[in-house]
């Protein structure tokens, strides 16, 4: 249970890292700018939307973002869906 | 089939069932729920208030949704048939987050009571899918704030919460929520973000506030190399983005 963890995003931009066995906070990482309003994390990859206009695909240990795509406007949610679309 | 339910989406809040068949979004008081392959549409009549929670099991058999405004009710659906197999009660207003258990047969739910003091409820709907009710298990007030509320994939009747200046675990024993807080030691977010950081209000700004838990392993999704992860985003007020990562 000690190797498992949890992610926290906060209306500073930042996400924390907490040790779900432990429940003690491992590590905080600025990503963003203003409010992160989703997140989510699969094997492999996390994703962040904040109101700073930016949707960002990071590895999990959040070293630094895969991919970014700005929007026009605070980004409010979103979802993954697997397969192809059809 | 995408291009013709996509201006539709327009309206918030997609949520798509684990089995990646159905999408459901609301529009105002009513669900709508579509289906992928087939291109049917059902339409989910019974809220009185916006729609603006929903949360599909991870089995994909029933959709729970929750509204805004007072004396909130959170809905169960049965996915199949489209019925409204349960309605659930407890808040008095300010429903902020609602959760169905990795095994599908508990609804947690974070609102306030008639006095404004957080409340955290749980339902068993274990059995409505087959025509039973679905029994409050409990209702647990909390002075720590909750914006979000989410059963934990790593230990069996557990929840998390996050909120203003806590992350708290619970365990779900006889009835009872018994809470655990992570320990935040002296964590100030604010000294950490950037001075180009914009904020609504200047409270925010000064209390560690979480807004979403996340865990590790997703949500259970078997991902494979074969299968294409897709992100779909929804902008405030008008648009829903479709990336392939």
């Amino acid at each position: 249970m000690n190797q498992k963890r949890l992610f926290c995003a906060t209306v500073t931009g930042a996400v924390v890292q907490v040790n779900y066995g432990k429940r003690q906070l491992e590590r905080v990482f600025q990503l963003h700018d203003g409010k992160i309003n989703d997140l989510r994390v699969a094997e492999g990859f996390a994703v962040t939307a904040s109101d700073d206009k930016f949707l960002r695909v990071w590895p999990t240990d959040f070293s630094d973002f895969f991919l970014e795509a700005e929007h026009e406007s605070a980004v409010r949610l979103f979802l993954f869906t697997y397969g192809q679309l059809d | 089939m995408f291009s013709n339910c996509l201006p539709i989406l327009n309206f918030c809040f997609v949520n798509r069932a684990p089995d990646g068949r159905r999408v459901a979004y609301p529009v105002n008081s009513v669900v709508a729920m579509h289906d992928t392959r087939d291109g049917t549409q059902t339409h989910l009549f019974g809220h009185t208030e916006r729609v603006h929670l929903l949360c599909f099991g991870r089995d994909g058999r029933v959709l729970v949704t929750g509204q805004r405004g007072r004396h909130p009710v959170i809905k169960v659906w049965d996915v199949q048939t489209g019925q409204c197999a349960a309605t659930l009660y407890a808040h008095a207003s300010g429903l902020k987050s609602l959760d169905v258990s990795p095994d599908g047969t508990a609804v947690v739910a974070a609102g306030t009571d008639t006095s404004g003091r957080q409340m955290i409820a749980v339902w068993d709907i274990g059995a409505v899918t087959h025509g039973g009710f679905a029994p409050m298990t409990l209702r647990h007030r909390t002075d720590y704030h909750v914006n979000c509320v989410r059963f934990s994939p790593f230990e069996e009747d557990h929840l998390v919460t996050c909120g203003k200046n806590s992350i708290r675990t619970y365990r779900l024993r006889k009835g009872q929520l018994r809470g655990c807080s992570v320990d935040l030691g002296d964590l100030r977010l604010s000294k950490l973000a950037p001075k180009t950081t914009q904020f609504q209000k200047k409270d925010e700004f000064e209390l560690n506030d979480f807004t979403v838990v996340a865990f590790e392993i997703g949500y259970g999704l078997a991902v494979s190399l074969f299968l294409f992860p897709c992100i779909w985003a929804i902008r405030r007020l008008t648009a829903c983005f479709v990336y392939r990562i």
